[in-house]
């Protein structure tokens, strides 16, 4: 069965490429351009890892994060931190549980960044 | 006294009386009336009489029967004044025994037959027998106010019974008695029992006289004379008793004996003269008698010579006294042959200690001089007093200190005088004087008064303290320039001394701290201004301590934050000094600090905006690398050569823009301060082993030899993405400075002072004229530049900062053309751990 990932990201460039490469890899993609719209989607479809971009605008990531983790299922989703920050506004104590990763954008490779979500999800 | 005044008298109604008596007069303006009065007057007075004036008030003779009536009343006045006279008489003697009587020390009492008891006595005999009246005395026998027995053994009632009847057979009887109080107490008396006959009766008048304290004296002058006699024998002195008249010797005591070496024999009953000892006193008879009438002699320095010759120095005093009534010469005779001996020397000391007064005075550093009381005028005056005061020495010994007018103020020396004369120290009295010149000197002026021979004079001296004063005045307006600037400075400030007590508290201390400079100042720092850790919340102050205790300027640290009185905090920066003595020694601390507020909000947004801004520069590279890499990966279809060869120009160049962002923010953050330090337990040859895993493909391409070595470490204690950084960019390096096929070198091993990292490479070398600036910002050196134009200059730069931070240190050793070596050693303990709010990248 397909994996479903959630790619959240306000950067149209970025996101497109990275729906097409994931989307070549194999996944079932879903996107949303901002922290809000993402959790609406992620609670919706209950995808099996989340990308999750930090600086955006209406909703950033860690509030999205926070927000997501006050759901029973939100709890436990998997969530993968990929952001141009070098060094994130450290997630509040108990959300970086269930935190699979922190890629920086600029210094991954976007073939590196789909290999290290097959990993995390056994692909 | 009656005057008949010599008036004729024809009408007796016109007669006159005016008695002039006893100071006062009276009178009467008719003969009859007069009579009358004159009785009455004379009966009232009994006292003395004065005259008494008869005359007319018409000038005129009298006649017969005026003058029966006037020789009538005169007959009359007279036996009047007469009687008067003697009532006066036997009053005033009557009264003279009473007082007598009365006020006699002596006891006064009759005695009475048959059985010879007390009838009558005086008050003297309360004091005498201690009894409270004479009721309680009357009706005593003498016997019971006697001890039983009297001194002689006789019965005291068997001897008074004697005494009493030799008194009556004699007339009178005088003897010594004891008596005794009514208290017991026994006392010794004489008794005068006379006898007196009234009519056929037959009574003793006794007088008993207290002679306890005669026969103390008595006693007293027996001793007295006893004491003389032993002063006589044993005295020091030699004494010589002379006769007045005759000059003869009547005694000489031992000591004058041995003191002349004449035995007595030979000096007693000899006339003074005759001795030739003091024949120099008194060569004659006629001499002598020329003393006498001197009464008394004093000779202070006399030669004597003794029998056999030898001479001695006497001190000869003769004194005229009386013994009875006869005159005698008393001549104290004192060898002063040893006193002498010890004045001589005494002398030879006040010359040696006037020589060194002089020496003192004229070579003083400090002005002195010698003037007379009175008029000021100089005695003597030192070479110091002629320098300063610009006046020679002749000017000023033929003058005054007022007529030299070197006393700016008269008054001074007026006051300075009477201060002395009324026995008042002067001292150190600063006071104003005059040069030759004109010039204003201020001098501290001390003196004290001495009796020369010229009088009371004043010996002073006078510190010159006008360099003095202008230097103090100098001082005292840097001092307060100084504390001027240290009330206005911006900064807060206090010292302390060296226990740490608050000795000055600035303004805007006061008003950093909320606390005023009364309240703080002698309490101890740690009690009065608060620091604490801005992360533990702990006091820290360790930054003052250290500043004394190691003897250096020494910085707070940052994140440090001041308590203010009411409990807030405020973010300061601060550092602390010692502050040395003149000789260098720590005296205390003085330790500025201000509000970095302001700073710190500063600080904060610029670490936002880089943070920010390499965000948004890392966007855009990052769409690039990845669509260039998904356009090199073929995705969306094949790339003619050319094609790929730009794609791949593209992505190499967006990835050096990476590396510079990245280093960029890593500068940025060092340079903040804002980076943090994390010491951390790590494996230093994994660390170096994942660089050079990173860096394989260059190594492989450059078929470089790499030797590995670890000696003696495996654990140390750092911050594994700092230490991560430092292999990457000296690995790096290395690696890209190589020639290929070149070696390159890292090693570390544990040393004593630290864990020493060393990477060598055998490449271009760093020029020797380009080494000074290797570590500088932005740097390349030229051949570096020429290999490789990417570089980022930031490297070296980096690692510095961090070795610098982390309390290590890195240097190298390059030959142009041979290779390089990079040290780096870090401490033995690890790296010092920072607070901060970024790691580097």
């Amino acid at each position: 069965m397909k994996k479903t990932i959630l790619l959240i990201d306000d950067e149209p460039a970025l996101l497109a490429a990275l729906v097409d490469k994931f989307s070549r890899a194999g996944f079932d993609i879903i996107s949303a351009e901002n922290g809000e719209l993402g959790l609406e989607s992620a609670l919706e479809n209950k995808p099996d890892l989340i990308l999750l971009d930090i600086i955006m605008p209406v909703m950033d990531g860690i509030t999205m994060l926070s927000k997501l983790r006050t759901d029973p299922w939100g709890k436990k989703a998997k969530v993968i931190l990929l952001t141009n920050l070098s060094y994130p506004l450290k997630p509040p104590e108990g959300l970086t549980k269930g935190i699979r990763g922190y890629l920086v954008k600029s210094d991954w490779q976007i073939e590196d960044v789909v290999s290290k979500v097959s990993k995390e999800l056994g692909v | 006294m009656i005057k008949i005044l010599p008036n004729s008298f024809q009408f007796p109604e016109l007669i006159c009386v005016r008695i002039i008596y006893n100071g006062k007069e009276y009178k009467s303006d008719n003969f009859k009336e007069t009579k009358h009065k004159l009785i009455q007057y004379l009966k009232i007075d009994s006292q003395e009489l004065g005259a008494i004036e008869v005359y007319y008030l018409k000038n005129r003779g009298f006649i017969d029967e005026e003058k029966d009536m006037i020789s009538e009343v005169g007959s009359q006045i007279v036996t009047i004044i007469e009687q008067k006279r003697t009532q006066q008489k036997l009053k005033d003697s009557e009264e003279k025994y009473r007082l007598l009587f009365n006020n006699s020390k002596d006891a006064l009492m009759t005695l009475e037959p048959p059985d010879w008891k007390f009838t009558t006595s005086n008050p003297a005999i309360k004091k005498m027998f201690g009894i409270k009246s004479e009721k309680e005395f009357t009706f005593l026998n003498p016997w019971e106010i006697s001890p039983k027995y009297q001194p002689d053994g006789q019965l005291s009632s068997t001897k008074a019974k004697k005494m009493i009847q030799k008194a009556l057979k004699d007339g009178s009887n005088f003897f010594e008695w004891t008596h005794k109080k009514l208290d017991g107490e026994n006392f010794y008396a004489t008794v005068l029992l006379v006898r007196i006959s009234s009519g056929k009766k037959k009574f003793l008048q006794a007088t008993v006289r207290d002679i306890t304290e005669e026969k103390h004296a008595k006693y007293l002058a027996k001793i007295s004379e006893l004491r003389y006699r032993r002063l006589f024998e044993t005295a020091q002195d030699g004494i010589l008793i002379l006769d007045y008249k005759t000059g003869m010797i009547l005694a000489a005591n031992k000591f004058l004996m041995n003191l002349l070496g004449y035995s007595k024999k030979e000096l007693l009953k000899k006339h003074f003269w005759e001795i030739s000892s003091f024949k120099d006193i008194v060569p004659s008879k006629k001499k002598f008698a020329s003393i006498r009438k001197k009464k008394s002699l004093h000779f202070e320095d006399l030669p004597l010579e003794t029998k056999s010759g030898k001479k001695v120095e006497v001190e000869f005093v003769s004194t005229m006294y009386l013994v009875g009534e006869s005159k005698r010469i008393h001549c104290n005779i004192r060898d002063i042959t040893a006193r002498r001996k010890s004045e001589r020397e005494a002398q030879k000391l006040l010359r040696l200690s006037e020589e060194k007064f002089s020496k003192a005075f004229h070579t003083s550093p400090y002005v002195m001089t010698i003037t007379e009381m009175k008029t000021g005028k100089f005695i003597e005056i030192n070479e110091e007093f002629t320098k300063l005061t610009g006046y020679s020495r002749e000017e000023t010994l033929a003058n005054s200190s007022i007529g030299l007018g070197v006393w700016s103020d008269k008054e001074d020396r007026e006051l300075i005088a009477a201060k002395l004369l009324a026995g008042l120290p002067v001292n150190n009295q600063e006071c104003q004087f005059k040069t030759k010149s004109g010039e204003e000197r201020t001098g501290l002026y001390s003196a004290q008064l001495i009796e020369l021979n010229q009088g009371l004079c004043i010996l002073s001296s006078v510190t010159d303290i006008t360099e003095r004063e202008k230097t103090q005045r100098l001082i005292h307006d840097i001092k307060n320039r100084d504390e001027a600037l240290l009330e206005s400075i911006g900064d807060a400030v206090f010292a302390t001394d060296v226990s740490g007590k608050i000795l000055l508290f600035n303004k805007m201390a006061e008003k950093m701290t909320g606390k005023s400079a009364t309240e703080v100042i002698g309490k101890h720092y740690k009690e009065a201004v608060t620091f604490i850790s801005e992360d533990t919340g702990k006091p820290h102050e360790d930054f003052i301590v250290s500043a004394v205790d190691e003897d250096k300027i020494t910085k707070m640290g940052s994140h440090v934050e001041l308590i203010r009185k009411d409990g807030v905090k405020i973010p300061v920066a601060d550092s602390a000094a010692p502050i040395k003595d003149m000789e260098g020694k720590i005296i205390g601390c003085v330790v500025v600090f201000h509000d970095v507020t302001q700073e710190r909000l500063v600080d904060r947004a610029k670490t936002e905006f880089v943070s920010l801004a390499s965000h948004q520069l890392r966007t855009p590279l990052s769409t690039i690398n990845w669509y260039v890499e998904m356009l090199l990966s073929l995705d969306v279809g094949n790339l003619t050569p050319k094609q790929k060869q730009y794609s791949e120009q593209i992505s190499k160049a967006s990835r050096r823009m990476v590396d510079l962002v990245n280093a960029l923010l890593n500068v940025s953050r060092l340079e903040l301060g804002t980076f943090m330090i994390e010491p951390k337990r790590v494996n230093i040859k994994k660390t170096a082993q994942g660089c050079l895993n990173e860096l394989k493909s260059k190594i492989v391409k450059k078929k470089l030899n790499v030797r590995q070595s670890y000696k003696g470490v495996s654990y140390i204690k750092a911050d594994p993405q700092l230490l991560t950084i430092i292999f990457q960019n000296l690995l790096s390096n290395a690696i890209k400075y190589s020639n290929n096929n070149g070696r390159v070198g890292l090693t570390v091993k544990k040393e004593k002072s630290g864990i020493l990292i060393k990477i060598s490479d055998a490449g271009i070398g760093i020029p020797k004229h380009q080494q000074k600036g290797i570590f500088q910002k932005l740097f390349r050196a030229d051949n570096a530049k020429t290999l490789d134009p990417d570089g980022t200059g930031l490297g070296l730069y980096i690692v510095k900062q961090i070795t610098d931070y982390t309390g290590g240190e890195v240097w190298f050793r390059s030959i142009e053309n041979k290779g390089t070596t990079f040290y780096i050693r870090l401490p033995l303990s690890g790296m010092t751990k920072k607070v901060g709010s970024k790691s580097l990248t």
